[in-house]
């Protein structure tokens, strides 16, 4: 049987039944995933991107890498990726739907909330999105996002604040 | 808001990502505490935490499938020693195309990567390859309208061009659609390819690069093939590096024409944009020298021809006569036919002239695959009497005539490459001093009454298949053998003189009006004559076209003499097929 639990482990253990893919794909989906929606935000898009770089780290032997190494670099391919996507779909493809429809009465904020996220600034989406993702921990971003601690609270702090400005804009406030 | 409540507004941002020290939280407390802004603040940031959170635990729950699904894909796929070279069997054998070799050879050096890889126990190629199958469309938008669809795992395209031409090809179906609307308003229907022993072959699920790059790749590798070379170079665009791959073509009087342009993405594994030069044409027809295509990857394409904007109603018309097996009497007319025009003389000259007021004139001379064709324009005597020629004529009279005009046009086969020259003709003068030169490749480009010969039997090479033979034939034809072609809203019927060599005495062109079929032009073909070697043809050719409420056309008809004499080697005058003679003066349009 899979361990599905390694997913979490920084060693690959070679008694495990799991392949060094499926353990990288199990490892860094969440990252990627949170990079690509944080960049597109739109999450058959951000699907189809983390699928492709995981792809492109399986074929570039990513799982041999270090961990301290891999999740950054994945992180950067995940980036580019999706800037290209956001180039192509700038130049004249359609533009991002509002996917996974959300339920009932939630519907109209977390409608505003999703078209105020696209308006943040990539630098501060990715890292906002990321601490949502995956576990509330400005160190795991730091590391993945190759930026200091500081780098990462500072953008967080900032994200908020602008967030909350747009989904006030208009009103009173 | 005070400079105090902007610093504060920082730290409640921090206290709710939980980042905020101890100590710091107090003097937060004490501070909403007394400030009402900044407590609205701090609530609505917890609102907005909390729906961020549920925002991101609703992608999560469906983020989990998607990652075992990958996960899986990935991981149940485990090297086996087998693996590579069954992959490769099956591929290799699967492969029909020309981009197969090239789909193969991609194959190949993944393989070789794979096999210099250090870590090729773990990474399987082949299944990162599967893996970026998952691809389903590639799109191009052209920037004269253009557009094309290619589904890479079911190997259907279909194609929207700039004057509303759409085609859709579906390989499972082996089928074909096409709407043009210069044809009429319907869908006609016939296979897309004809396969070997009946089946079609499999095809395998390719990537992006594979059909859209791989050939450009083989060729580049491949060197010159015919007459086209392929160069790979590496070019920078918008901070990206890019191969390109150029494609020259060295075209009919030796130049050498870059006509496409491909960029693709090595770390992508994608192709970008490709530019095209028209073909002349084309060039003519859009009043554009070449178009730019743009690629994209939509996971979903059309499913249907309708999908490409055209009308649901639009009738489908099967031209398609694969389920039909041939008539033996058929074949064995086909067959007799054949046989008595591949014994008629091929080195000869022929006369075409009609008896109009008005009216063209052709004069001929072949020699094997070699032709040469002039077309001349008899002119009225009392406008141009310079031009005329004086009707009744005699091949004679026509030919000494000829021999004191310039033609309106020389169409020249000299066995490798076709001439078309117009020239500047002293009454009508559309400035035409130009000559296009192509290659010869099989496809003949010449007019067909450049070969007055081969159109008395117009039926010879059609596919027996399609042919049915008429048992309903009118009174006056009932002697000869009848044969009948019909797909779309276009009917032909073949009626053939077995007493003069097979040729097709009388020829009606029918047409499908919304309910009922009607004769749109008909050929007759009498007075026949015998050849020294004993081999028939026809002195005359009658031509009536029925009138044409479309375009508005009324009755109409024409009446040519043919003549033929056949020549000895050393007969033909001399320069007769000399190409850069043909040329001298003109403007040179190659490809």
């Amino acid at each position: 049987m899979n361990d599905r639990s390694t997913g979490d482990q920084t060693a690959a253990s070679e008694t495990t039944d799991q392949t060094p893919h499926e353990q990288f794909v199990r490892r860094y989906y969440e990252y990627v995933f949170a990079v690509c929606y944080g960049i597109l935000v739109n999450v058959h898009d951000a699907e189809d991107a983390t699928q492709e770089t995981m792809l492109r780290g399986l074929a570039r032997a990513a799982p041999r890498m270090a961990p301290e190494q891999a999740g950054p670099w994945i992180v950067r391919v995940a980036r580019n990726l999706c800037i290209d996507r956001l180039r192509r779909r700038k130049r004249g493809g359609p533009p991002a739907e509002l996917s996974s429809p959300p339920s009932r009465q939630d519907q109209s904020a977390q409608q505003n909330l999703e078209l105020a996220i696209q308006r943040l600034p990539v630098e501060l989406r990715v890292p906002l999105l990321m601490y949502y993702f995956d576990g509330r921990s400005a160190k795991t971003i730091a590391a993945n996002l190759h930026i200091s601690h500081s780098g990462v609270c500072q953008r967080l702090r900032l994200a908020r604040r602008q967030l909350h400005e747009l989904l006030t804009e208009g009103s009173q406030e | 808001m005070n400079s105090e409540c902007s610093e504060i507004r920082d730290l409640i941002a921090d206290s709710v990502a939980g980042f905020l020290p101890a100590e710091r939280a107090t003097y937060l407390d004490e501070h909403v505490k007394h400030c009402d802004d900044c407590r609205r603040y701090a609530e609505a940031l917890r609102r907005e935490d909390l729906l961020l959170g549920r925002l991101a635990e609703g992608i999560a729950a469906d983020m989990t499938d998607r990652k075992e699904r990958l996960a899986q894909v990935l991981g149940c796929r485990r090297p086996q020693p087998t693996d590579y070279p069954m992959r490769w069997r099956r591929i290799t054998r699967s492969r029909v195309t020309k981009l197969a070799l090239a789909a193969g050879l991609l194959l190949t050096m993944l393989l070789g990567l794979h096999l210099s890889n250090p870590f090729r126990s773990d990474v399987a190629w082949a299944d990162v390859r599967e893996a970026f199958l998952v691809q389903r469309w590639v799109h191009v938008t052209y920037d004269n309208g253009d557009e094309r669809w290619s589904n890479l795992q079911t190997g259907d395209h279909y194609f929207k061009e700039w004057n509303g031409r759409c085609v859709a090809a579906s390989w499972a179906a082996n089928l074909k659609q096409e709407y043009d609307p210069s044809y009429g308003q319907h869908i006609s229907e016939s296979r897309y390819i004809t396969p070997k022993d009946g089946a079609m072959p499999r095809r395998e699920p390719r990537t992006a690069w594979e059909s859209f790059v791989g050939p450009s790749e083989w060729a580049a590798e491949h060197g010159r093939q015919n007459d086209s070379e392929v160069e790979r170079h590496r070019e920078q665009v918008g901070g990206r590096q890019l191969i390109r791959f150029d494609r020259y073509v060295h075209d009919a009087v030796g130049r050498r024409l870059l006509v496409r342009q491909l960029w693709a993405d090595p770390k992508t594994r994608l192709p970008v944009t490709v530019w095209e030069r028209l073909v002349l044409a084309d060039r003519k027809r859009q009043n554009r020298e070449s178009i730019t295509g743009t690629f994209d990857f939509p996971q979903i394409g059309p499913a249907s021809i309708y999908d490409l904007g055209l009308p649901q109603d639009l009738p489908v018309v099967k031209r398609s006569d694969n389920d039909k097996v041939a008539v033996p009497a058929v074949v064995s007319t086909l067959e007799a036919a054949r046989a008595v025009r591949d014994r008629f003389p091929t080195r000869y000259r022929a006369v075409v002239w009609d008896n109009n007021r008005e009216s063209e004139v052709e004069v001929i001379w072949r020699d094997g695959g070699k032709i040469h064709h002039n077309h001349y324009f008899n002119l009225p005597a009392d406008r141009h009497p310079e031009h005329h020629l004086a009707l009744p004529a005699t091949v004679q009279d026509v030919l000494r005539w000829a021999g004191t005009q310039t033609p309106i046009s020389t169409y020249m086969l000299d066995g490798e490459r076709e001439y078309t020259r117009h020239y500047v003709h002293p009454v009508y003068d559309n400035s035409r001093n130009e000559a296009r030169v192509m290659w010869h490749r099989g496809r003949d480009l010449l007019p067909s009454s450049s070969k007055p010969i081969e159109e008395q039997w117009p039926y010879v090479d059609r596919s027996p298949k399609s042919l049915e033979a008429i048992t309903d034939a009118p009174e006056e034809l009932s002697r000869y053998i009848g044969l009948r072609i019909e797909g779309g809203t276009v009917r032909r019927e073949f009626y053939i003189d077995p007493e003069h060599d097979f040729i097709c005495a009388h020829w009606i062109w029918w047409k499908l009006w919304s309910d009922r079929w009607e004769k749109e032009r008909e050929y007759e073909y009498s007075d026949f004559a015998q050849l020294p070697g004993g081999q028939w043809y026809a002195t005359k050719r009658i031509l009536v076209t029925y009138p044409d409420p479309e375009r508005g056309t009324a009755r109409g008809g024409a009446h040519w003499n043919i003549d033929v004499q056949v020549l000895e080697e050393g007969d033909l005058p001399p320069d007769t097929f000399n190409g850069e003679k043909l040329l001298e003066g003109a403007t040179i349009e190659t490809w």
